[in-house]
């Protein structure tokens, strides 16, 4: 079987299986999230651009993928749907960094960090381990998330790094 | 007034576009004399592309390759409003840009030293700085950039991050998008004002007086 890779672009949600890998390119202040079920072999991909869906006005019918508190809850629905088991999901975080340092810097614009901790708080309501986290810091990230193992590769081209979370 | 009705309606597309060219014309003759002065040698720059786009676009007009290395240099005005600016090159401008500026081996922009990022903070920070100006002389707003700050890396996550910092997305940006000329290289560059749309309206009715979109 040869390996398919799908993007996932900003705000989108997509779920599949081996032999699809999955990945998000470029993430800076969004945060990539990829939840597993490695017994059946189902995962998926969100790429979070902001922590809380606006109230007012509402969203439409196509951005569930952009909000953590809408993307994370559908994103677990569309799997369950799929086979896999609340009870056996894990997940792997990337991105929410911090792309510039300004002086006068003020907690509302590390919009990263703020991903970061909003992903966490709704995985620990939804009792769905975190097994594998690269986050923060002050570069971009690629992730590819491959359906077959569930591993994640992070890849950072200035940092030249490139590890297997 | 919303960002697509400047794009929809005809007549406030064309005031808008004059608006924002004229702009964009003093804030580059400026930036070519101060760079002229900084590098002691002839340089021209083209007549800006001034439009004001929706953000699908904007990627378009860097980059078709998501995780392209550019080189990227951000601030955001106090004072009379607040704006996030953002300046972006690619590889080859950057190199260029760097080449009249210093002696020696250039290296390839995941390599670039300190000195080099420093170097590059300056020359965005006359280009901002104009732009600025050009912005304060036309409206009276008296906008007031912080000293930038530089990131080199993937094209999508500085974009992103310059839309989602305020912790609201954003829909449309304003683009000035230059040409510098010197003897020996050619360098581009595109300039990103993200004002929302209150910071538009304010802009229009400085510059062409206070119901000016209902004559």
């Amino acid at each position: 079987m040869s390996e398919e890779i799908v993007s996932v672009g900003i705000g989108e949600i997509k779920i599949g299986r081996p032999p699809l890998v999955l990945q998000a390119v470029a993430l800076g202040s969004c945060v990539g999230i990829a939840i597993y079920d490695s017994a059946v072999k189902v995962g998926g991909l969100a790429h979070i651009m902001l922590p809380n869906s606006p109230k007012n006005p509402p969203m439409d019918s196509n951005s569930q993928g952009k909000f953590a508190d809408i993307a994370i809850p559908f994103l677990v629905e569309e799997l369950v749907k799929n086979g896999a088991s609340r009870s056996r999901l894990i997940a792997k975080i990337v991105g929410g960094s911090k792309m510039f340092e300004f002086n006068n810097s003020t907690a509302v614009s590390d919009i990263g960090s703020r991903n970061v901790q909003a992903i966490k708080n709704i995985l620990q309501e939804l009792s769905i381990p975190i097994v594998g986290e690269e986050t923060g810091g002050n570069y971009g990230r690629t992730m590819v998330f491959d359906l077959k193992t569930g591993s994640v590769e992070v890849i950072s081209l200035t940092q030249k790094i490139r590890k297997i979370i | 007034m919303d960002f697509n009705q400047y794009i929809e309606d005809e007549r406030l597309n064309i005031m808008l576009r004059d608006a924002l060219q004229e702009l964009g014309n003093i804030g580059v003759a400026h930036s070519a004399t101060a760079l002229s002065q900084i590098l002691n040698r002839k340089v021209d720059m083209s007549v800006p592309r001034v439009a004001l786009v929706p953000i699908e676009e904007m990627y378009k007009r860097i980059s078709e390759v998501p995780d392209e290395l550019v080189t990227a240099i951000a601030t955001e005005t106090v004072g009379g409003g607040k704006m996030d600016i953002l300046m972006v090159m690619d590889e080859d401008s950057t190199r260029a840009l760097l080449s009249v500026l210093r002696s020696g081996e250039i290296p390839d922009l995941a390599n670039l030293t300190e000195l080099d990022k420093e170097i590059l903070v300056e020359v965005g920070n006359i280009i901002i700085l104009h732009c600025v100006s050009a912005v304060n002389t036309f409206t009276g707003l008296k906008l007031y950039p912080l000293p930038p700050s530089i990131a080199v890396d993937m094209v999508n996550a500085i974009l992103e991050h310059m839309l989602l910092k305020d912790g609201v997305y954003k829909t449309h940006v304003l683009s000035v998008e230059v040409d510098i000329f010197t003897e020996s290289s050619n360098i581009k560059g595109i300039v990103f004002m993200f004002p929302d749309h209150r910071e538009l309206d304010n802009l229009m009715n400085q510059l062409y007086g206070e119901g000016w979109d209902e004559i």
